[in-house]
C-alpha cells in the first residue's frame, strides 16, 4: 500500500510550551488509523500540524510523498486533506447548504460541487431536509453530520476526524462510528482522533496511543484491545 | 405633521447613505475583529477623489465615485497588506494595538490631504444641487433621493456578492471562524486584504454620494468615523442588516434633532443615542429583533 501521510519525528508547541515530542505516525492508502489519548495528550495538536495551522519545530510531514513544510494551511485542502475539527467549528450564521459549499472551494471539488452534495445528502438525509436552515440552529448530532459532510465536500484523499463523537448521545455516537466505517469500506483513508477508545479500536485497522505528547504504543485494533496497559488506563478493566 | 414627515423622509434618505459607509466598517470589523478608526478618513479621501474628478475634469460625482471606489479599494488593500497584516505576525502585538495602527493611518491620511488641499472648505455645485421635487406634500431634495437610491443599489449588490459568490461566502466564513475557513482552504490572509479594500471602496461610495450635500474639508473624516461607529454599535456589531437599520435610525434621529431641537445639535443627537444604546441595549437593534 502507498504511503498517504507520513509524520516523521515532529516536535510541536505553542509559544514556549512544547506539546509534542518526536511524534511519528503513518497512514497508508485505504487505512483507518486511530490516534487515541487522554485530555491534553496532544491529539488535536497533531492534527493541526497536519492541516498546517501549527508548524513543527523539528521533523517532517509528508503527504503523498510531498513535503508539506512550505505548504500554507489554506493549500492543504486542495491537496486532499479534509479536517473535520474538534467541536465541529461550523459557520453558524451560514445555512447548511452554504456550509457544504464552503467545503468545496477548489479544483475538482468545486466543479463537482452539486454531485458531491447529492452524495453527502444521501449519506445524511437529514441535511437535505435542513439545507436552508442556519448551521447554528441545528442539534448537536446534525451539526456533527454537517461537519463531516462539509469535510467530504472537498472529495478528500485523507479525512481527519477529531473527536466526532464528543458530546453526542450514545445512539448518535454509534451512528457516527458507523458512518466512519462505511466511508472506510468505500475506500476512504481516515485518521480518527478519539477518547472513546473501545469504539475506536473496534472499527480501526491500526491505532497509536499518545500520552503527554509522546507516542507510547501502536498496533492493530485487536492487539491494543488486548494490551494490558490499554485495558487498565483506557478501558477501565 | 408635514414637518415631521419632511424630517423622517430626509432622515431615511441620508441614513441610507450613512448605512453604506457603516457596512464598510462592519465588513472589516467582522473579519479583523477590530474597529477601523481610519474608516472616516477613507470616506474623506474618497470624497476628495470624487471632488478632484469634478473640479479638474467636470466629472459628475455620481460618475466620479466609480473612479474613487477602485482607487480606495487599492488603498485599502495596501493598508491591510503592508501594515495591518504585518502586525499579525508579531506575537507581542495584541489585537488592541492594531486599532492604534488604524489611528495612525487616520492621522497620516488626514494630514497628507491637508498638506495638498489645506483646511479650506470645498463643495461641488451641480445643476441638481438645490433641486427638489414633491412627494405627497413632502419636498425631497434631488441629490438626497439619488444618493439614497444608489446606496440601496450598492447594498443589494453587496448582499448578492456576500451570499452568492465563493469569495463573498469566504469573507463571511472567515469572519465567523477564521481557523475553520483555513481548514476549508480559504486563503485567509488574502481575504482580509480584499475585505479591507472592499470596506474602503464602500467608504468611498458613501462619501461620494454625500459630496453634493456636505462641505468637504480634511477633518470631515472624524465625523464619519463617529457615525459609522455609532451605527455599528446601534446595529449590533458585525451584522449587515443591523448596519442598514442602524444607518436609517441614525439618519432619522439626526434629522429629527435638527428639525425639533436645532441644526447645530444634529451630531450631538447621534452621540446621545450612542450612549443610550450602550447603556440600555448593548446588543444593538439586532438583539431587539432576536428577543422576539
Ligand atoms: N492554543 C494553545 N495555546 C497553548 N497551549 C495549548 C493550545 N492548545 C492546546 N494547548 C495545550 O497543548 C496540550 C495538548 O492539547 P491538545 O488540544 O492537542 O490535546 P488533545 O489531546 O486534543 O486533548 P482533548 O482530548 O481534550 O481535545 C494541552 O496541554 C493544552 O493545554
Ligand atoms: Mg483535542
Amino acid at each position: 500500500m502507498r504511503h498517504m501521510l507520513n509524520i516523521g519525528g515532529i516536535d510541536v508547541g505553542y509559544g514556549d510550551v512544547q506539546v509534542l515530542w518526536d511524534v511519528s505516525l503513518e497512514v497508508r492508502e485505504g487505512e483507518f488509523v486511530a490516534l487515541l489519548g487522554a485530555n491534553g495528550a496532544g491529539k488535536t495538536t497533531t492534527l493541526n500540524a497536519v492541516s498546517g495551522l501549527l508548524r513543527p519545530r523539528k521533523g517532517t510531514i509528508t503527504f503523498l510523498g510531498q513535503d508539506l513544510a512550505r505548504t500554507p494551511a489554506y493549500r492543504r485542502a486542495e491537496l486532499g486533506i479534509a479536517h473535520v475539527p474538534e467541536g465541529r467549528r461550523l459557520f453558524p450564521e451560514m445555512s447548511v447548504r452554504e456550509n457544504l459549499e464552503m467545503g468545496a472551494l477548489h479544483g475538482e471539488a468545486r466543479r463537482k460541487r452539486r454531485e458531491t452534495m447529492e452524495e453527502v445528502f444521501s449519506i445524511f438525509p437529514r441535511l437535505r431536509e435542513r439545507q436552508h436552515q442556519l448551521a447554528g440552529s441545528l442539534s448537536g448530532g446534525e451539526q456533527q453530520m454537517l461537519a463531516i459532510g462539509r469535510g467530504l465536500m472537498s472529495r478528500p484523499k485523507l479525512l481527519l476526524l477529531d473527536e466526532p463523537s464528543l458530546g453526542l448521545a450514545p445512539m448518535l455516537v454509534a451512528q457516527v462510528f458507523q458512518v466512519a466505517s462505511e466511508l472506510h469500506s468505500r475506500g476512504m483513508t481516515i485518521l480518527l482522533v478519539e477518547q472513546n477508545v473501545r469504539h475506536a479500536l473496534e472499527v480501526c485497522s491500526r491505532a497509536y496511543v499518545l500520552e503527554n505528547g509522546r507516542i507510547v504504543l501502536q498496533g492493530t485494533g485487536t492487539e491494543l484491545l488486548a494490551n494490558p496497559h490499554v485495558r487498565e488506563a483506557y478501558l477501565g478493566i | 405633521m408635514v414637518l415631521l414627515g419632511q424630517a423622517v423622509v430626509s432622515g431615511i434618505l441620508l441614513g441610507g447613505m450613512y448605512a453604506l459607509i457603516a457596512m464598510g466598517m462592519t465588513l472589516v470589523m467582522g473579519v479583523m475583529k477590530i474597529i477601523n478608526l481610519a474608516h472616516g478618513a477613507l470616506v474623506m479621501v474618497g470624497m476628495y477623489a470624487t471632488y478632484i474628478c469634478f473640479q479638474q475634469w467636470g466629472i459628475d460625482p455620481y460618475l466620479g465615485m466609480f473612479v474613487a471606489m477602485p482607487l480606495l479599494f487599492l488603498l485599502g488593500c495596501l493598508i491591510q497588506r503592508f501594515m495591518i497584516n504585518r502586525l499579525l505576525h508579531v506575537e507581542s502585538i495584541l489585537p488592541e494595538n492594531q486599532v492604534l495602527l488604524t489611528v495612525g493611518v487616520m492621522l497620516v491620511l488626514t494630514e497628507l490631504v491637508r498638506l495638498v488641499f489645506r483646511s479650506d472648505y470645498r463643495s461641488v455645485a451641480t445643476a441638481y444641487s438645490g433641486k427638489t421635487f414633491f412627494l405627497g406634500g413632502v419636498s425631497v431634495n434631488v441629490p438626497m433621493a439619488v444618493g439614497f437610491l444608489i446606496a440601496m443599489g450598492f447594498t443589494y449588490a453587496l448582499h448578492l456578492f456576500l451570499t452568492r459568490t465563493d469569495l463573498g461566502r469566504s469573507i463571511r466564513a472567515t469572519a465567523q471562524d477564521r481557523e475553520a475557513a483555513l481548514y476549508m482552504g480559504v486563503n485567509a490572509p488574502r481575504v482580509t486584504v480584499i475585505t479591507f479594500g472592499l470596506g474602503a471602496a464602500l467608504a468611498a461610495a458613501g462619501g461620494s454620494l454625500l459630496l453634493p450635500l456636505f462641505y468637504l474639508w480634511p477633518d470631515i473624516g472624524h465625523l464619519f468615523t463617529a457615525k459609522s461607529f455609532i451605527i455599528t454599535i446601534l446595529g449590533g456589531m458585525g451584522s449587515m442588516p443591523g448596519a442598514l437599520l442602524g444607518g436609517l435610525a441614525l439618519g432619522v434621529a439626526e434629522s429629527l434633532g435638527a428639525t425639533y431641537i436645532s441644526m447645530g445639535y444634529k451630531d450631538v443627537v447621534g452621540l446621545v443615542i450612542f450612549l443610550l444604546v450602550l447603556l440600555f441595549l448593548p446588543g444593538g437593534l439586532k438583539s431587539l429583533l432576536a428577543r422576539r
